[in-house]
């Protein structure tokens, strides 16, 4: 206790000394925990885009490939044609351990029995007039998830051949939730199907839709789709699926990939993530926590030089010191314990001052520094050249064209960081200290004290 | 009488070199008694001081505590508990206060005690130094008062052996015969060890036994010290100054 004690009275002992490697100290540990508070926010940004990013499976021909692999070439003479995804595939392509979730859109197109779509024509040829759309997303469509469409009446469909139909086509033809429609899937199979429920559809009243001004066709109309869950759809059979895909691990597309060529993906699909939408992001943010990671390095190596410096210095005065406490009868092991814990004591003290200054001030550095990345890759040629030619048959995440980079980081203390600060402080205070333990176990108290008198 | 110290066959030889400072020294020093060496400067006073306190060790020969090698005691142990020096050059913590060098000693030493600091400034007091002196840092004191602050801290772990060099070197007459006396006293009434390196006649002539130190031999002067001739000094290797 009387090591503590004593070390505590010898920082106000030796004002001068501790007051300058205090200064430095803190000035340490202000630009480390800066460093660290928008390294620490940067890191779990970086890793929730890289997560969301880097799981959204698509699926996507290439082009190239396909030609070098002689498809696609004069497909009506020579060449044989590219395979396209059938729906059977993308529900075998779900089902994998690899995948986290799978959202499937399926459509069929279908004709309606004693009922009458919007936008109706007299062709007794017409054998499609609206669409049978089978979800299992959570949303159904981006329609629902922006409300432009909604349900106004009854529920959504929950159960196996239960289905939602516009309000337009309800009020055509005086249904309701709970009646059952008739639908007639290619030449002649008829399907029964319960409506749960009506939505308002206000895709087609926006200014601008090209349907406004084109001849009425009910297959044009999306009054006239009949939407239901995926198992109803698959049931019927989908003739066209959209898919995407989700991994439990980004670290797993490889291995995916090679599931679905095994299960018959041919080789110029190319199955990616969507790196050009995360770099397009995330890319500023990871430039921001490379500059504060290589200025915290930077900081810290000569700060710890400086501090060996001020320290060896200081030695002198430090020498005397052990040479009259090892003298005094105090073990080697104390007097190191009493020099560790004076600068851990010093230490302390500036990294609470310390912690508190780069809460204030971590923030608008963070705002600057992004600002500054945001501009630099806003000058930079953008050498994204990626060709995406969509022959109909890809899957998955969205094209990352209109990606944004994050604008605003909002940077804070987290534990973590916290617990690296002290610990980076810790080491500081050991470096500040080593040249005085050096002194204790190289030399007897005699020697120190026969140089000094 | 009970042995404190014994030198057997005692040489010192400065590490990197032939020369020895201390050659084949024999001597006991009993508890009880107070003792003064006497010699030229070179004679290796110093050296013989830092051997019996345990700063340094033999290069031949041993020295012995309560009959047990100190080079194989723990000598940490042994400065902390069994001796107390008091350095020519004070070797005092600059920046603490009197009264925190000697809290500080009790506190290395173990000394069990409530009130240490007020044994402290009692011990000071005994010495000479007031508690407003006691309470300023040693670089704001004198060489006189730190030489105090020195004897203070020496004694105040109640040690078997007292080691001084040169204890009055910076006293003025009246607290140097203060200073003897509580030597005197820790030496015969407390059954102490007190062992002083001197070139004061006055020191000496409060010994209870006198050694010469010449060429390294510690030899045996007078028991009961009645300052001799000058020729008589010479031939056994002690020198003084004569009293101021």
């Amino acid at each position: 206790m009387y090591i503590i004690t004593n070390a505590l009275k010898n920082l106000g002992r030796n004002k001068g000394r501790n007051f300058l490697i205090g200064i430095i100290l803190l000035v340490i540990i202000v630009a480390t925990a800066i460093a660290i508070i928008i390294n620490s926010t940067a890191s779990s940004i970086i890793d929730d885009y890289k997560g969301r990013f880097g799981s959204e499976v698509s699926l996507n021909l290439d082009y190239d490939k396909a030609i070098n692999e002689g498809n696609f070439v004069d497909s009506g003479e020579n060449g044989k044609g590219v395979e396209e995804i059938t729906p059977k595939q993308y529900f075998e392509f779900g089902d994998s351990k690899y995948i986290k979730e799978a959202q499937y859109n399926a459509s069929s197109m279908i004709n309606f029995k004693d009922l009458k779509p919007v936008d109706d024509v007299d062709d007794p040829d017409l054998m499609v007039r609206g669409y049978l759309i089978g979800s299992n997303a959570k949303n159904i469509s981006d329609d629902f998830k922006k409300e432009a469409r909604k349900i106004i009446d009854g529920a959504m469909y929950r159960q196996e051949n239960e289905c939602i139909v516009s309000q337009q086509f309800a009020e055509l033809n005086k249904l309701k939730p709970g009646d059952e429609i008739e639908i007639i899937l290619g030449k002649d199979r008829v399907h029964k199907l319960k409506i749960s429920g009506i939505f308002e559809d206000n895709t087609m009243v926006s200014g601008g839709d090209a349907a406004q001004f084109m001849e009425k066709n009910p297959m044009l109309n999306r009054n006239n789709e009949i939407l239901t869950g995926l198992d109803t759809i698959k049931k019927l059979g989908a003739e066209n699926v959209t898919a995407a895909f989700s991994l439990k691990n980004p670290d797993d597309l490889k291995a995916f990939t090679a599931q679905l060529q095994k299960k018959g993906l041919p080789s110029y699909y190319k199955v990616a993530t969507d790196e050009a939408g995360y770099k397009a992001v995330v890319g500023p943010v990871e430039n921001m926590k490379k500059v504060t990671t290589t200025f915290m390095i930077v900081v810290l190596i000569l700060g710890a030089i400086i501090l060996l410096l001020i320290s060896t210095l200081a030695i002198r005065e430090r020498k005397y010191e052990i040479g009259v406490l090892r003298a005094m009868g105090m073990k080697k092991g104390k007097v190191g314990i009493g020099f560790v814990t004076e600068m851990i004591a010093l230490t302390f003290a500036c990294l609470i001052i310390g912690l508190s200054v780069s809460a204030f001030a971590s923030q608008p550095i963070a705002d600057s520094l992004l600002k500054n990345q945001i501009q630099i890759a806003e000058e930079a040629p953008t050498g994204n050249t990626v060709s995406h030619l969509d022959f109909g048959a890809s899957a998955g995440a969205p094209a990352s064209d209109d990606a944004k980079p994050l604008s605003e980081l909002s940077v804070h203390l987290d534990f973590d960081a916290a617990i690296q600060i002290i610990l980076i402080a810790i080491m500081l205070a050991i470096v500040s200290s080593i040249m005085g333990i050096v002194y204790i176990t190289r030399y007897e108290p005699m020697k120190i004290l026969s140089e000094r008198n | 009488m009970k042995k404190a110290l014994i030198l057997e066959k005692t040489t010192y030889t400065y590490p990197g070199t032939k020369k020895k400072v201390l050659s084949n020294v024999n001597a006991t020093f009993d508890k009880g008694k107070m003792y003064a060496v006497m010699g030229k400067s070179g004679a290796g006073k110093t050296t013989l001081l830092s051997l019996v306190s345990g700063l340094d060790t033999a290069t031949e020969g041993r020295v012995l505590y309560d009959g047990q090698d100190l080079s194989k005691l723990n000598r940490d142990h042994y400065r902390a508990r069994s001796v107390g020096v008091i350095f020519q050059g004070y070797n005092l913590l600059n920046n603490a206060t009197a009264i925190d060098n000697i809290v500080l000693s009790m506190n290395i030493s173990g000394v069990k005690c409530k009130k240490k600091k007020a044994k402290a400034y009692e011990l000071l007091a005994n010495v000479g130094i007031d508690k407003e002196t006691a309470d300023r840092p040693i670089l704001k004191l004198s060489g006189g008062e730190q030489q105090r602050v020195g004897i203070a801290r020496a004694l105040a772990h109640n040690p078997d052996v007292v080691i001084a060099d040169e204890p009055s070197g910076n006293l003025d007459a009246e607290t140097e015969k203060n200073i003897m006396q509580i030597f005197q006293d820790i030496a015969h009434n407390e059954d102490k060890c007190v062992i002083i390196v001197t070139h004061s006649k006055n020191v000496a002539e409060c010994a209870d036994e006198v050694w010469g130190l010449n060429k390294g031999n510690l030899t045996f002067v007078k028991e009961k010290y009645v300052f001799p001739h000058a020729h008589e000094l010479e031939e056994k290797g002690a020198t003084s100054k004569e009293p101021a």
